[in-house]
């Protein structure tokens, strides 16, 4: 096993840890398969313990590059795969075996935590869309009502604005802050609803356009703060 | 009272394990076992026989201690597998652990052709179907897969182990398989 070798195989496959790891993976394959070819009756399936030195070096300076605190545990993971699949090779004589290394490097360099933070990532956004959803329908929903209160209370409005600044006149006159207007000036159904209205404080709804055509003729004679707002 | 051939495999077992298969001749087993040779042809034809017949009972008795180990947990589904894998490193760490027999064996006898790395081929493949029949009752799809991929890390951990005993190395290997399996299900 040539360690130069074997790092510049991996140095012309890229430089993702990932690519250079899988690169190890195949020169080994290959170097296994060629020591199975020229080896006759020999011990052919073990390891010296200077070539599993070489293969923990190599797969060490590829997961150290990984930036992950467990590229010692995956290091050894890695390297597990390697002699595992080299003795096989050697036993069976076959080369499947690599396929699934590959496929372990692969599960190993991406570890349960970061799997886990996928999953997290995930369902945290999964909770934002919900969150976002759940509040747009809600703010929606509470314009939607307010907009038809408003709503409600315009209609409420436009209905009984007469009449409610009618009542606000009366209140006002009563306690003498607005002058009686001449009743003699008006229209005889004006002044009825409009004495009525004096007297006993009373606005017959069906009579209120009059009352308010007879304020109307007589504004001019209310004090100014009731003139700020004009009976339409 | 062992039986004939009961004794000559104990022997060729006692020897095999502790001198290992190529320097244990067959007159060795002979003398160890107290036999004729004439008897010891009649039940192994040949040494290479007696190798065969050595390898799977040694493979029978590790599945027999493993499948009652199991069902003693009586674990489930995925517990199985990581009961599987406590198992596996029990095995490969104790003491008189040397090595996957049919590895031994496929060491010292690496032609492809000769009868005893046939056998040993054969067992590697049946340890795979093993673990492939657990995976599959764990409910995991790529079962084979799995199975091949465990095999290969409990072969490296058992090398490891068998050349720096009480490295850790068998429960290094118990947790990538873990991390192995967690990725299949």
């Amino acid at each position: 096993m040539d360690l130069a070798h074997l790092k510049k195989q991996m140095g012309r496959s890229g430089r993702s840890p990932q690519a250079r790891l899988k690169s190890l993976c195949s020169e080994i394959k290959k170097w296994n398969q060629d020591r199975i070819d020229h080896s006759i009756n020999v011990a052919r399936s073990d390891l010296s313990k200077a070539e599993i030195d070489i293969l923990k070096q190599l797969i060490q300076e590829e997961t150290s590059r990984l930036r992950d605190k467990e590229a010692i545990v995956i290091t050894e993971q890695i390297l597990f795969l390697l002699i595992g699949a080299i003795k096989l090779q050697s036993q069976n004589d076959s080369n499947h075996m690599w396929e699934m290394v590959d496929k372990g490097i692969t599960t190993f360099i991406q570890p349960q935590r970061t799997l886990s933070s996928s999953i997290n990532l995930i369902s945290i956004t999964l909770l934002a869309i919900a969150l976002v959803t759940i509040s747009t329908n809600l703010v929606l929903r509470k314009e939607i009502k307010s907009n038809a209160n408003k709503y409600e209370v315009l209609a409420d409005e436009n209905r009984n604005s007469t009449v409610s600044n009618l009542v606000k006149l009366y209140n006002e006159m009563k306690i003498g802050n607005c002058q009686l207007p001449q009743a003699a000036m008006l229209q005889e159904k004006e002044r009825e609803t409009f004495i009525t209205f004096i007297n006993d404080g009373v606005v017959n709804i069906e009579s209120a356009e009059d009352l308010k055509n007879a304020l109307s003729h007589v504004n001019c004679l209310y004090p100014q703060k009731l003139m700020d707002k004009p009976l339409n | 009272m062992k039986n004939v051939r009961e004794r000559i495999l104990a022997t060729a077992t006692d020897l095999f394990d502790s001198r290992g298969i190529n320097a244990s001749g067959i007159d060795l087993i002979i003398a160890e076992s107290g036999i004729a040779k004439s008897s010891l042809y009649k039940y192994f034809p040949s040494k290479n026989q007696l190798i065969v017949e050595y390898l799977k009972e040694k493979s029978a008795r590790f599945y027999s201690w493993l499948n009652t180990k199991l069902e003693t947990q009586k674990a489930t589904s995925a517990e199985i597998l990581f009961e599987l894998c406590e198992l596996l490193e029990q095995w490969i760490s104790t003491p008189e652990f040397q090595g996957l027999p049919f590895h031994i064996a496929s060491v010292e006898f690496p032609d492809p052709t000769h009868p005893v790395n046939n056998c040993s081929v054969e067992l590697s493949k049946e340890l795979q179907n093993y673990l492939a029949d657990i995976a599959k009752e764990a409910g995991v799809k790529e079962a084979y897969t799995l199975a091949q991929q465990l095999a290969i890390i409990f072969e490296g951990g058992a090398m490891l182990e068998r050349l720096s005993p009480g490295s850790g190395a068998a429960k290094k290997a118990k947790s990538a398989a873990i991390t192995l399996i967690k990725s299949y299900l």
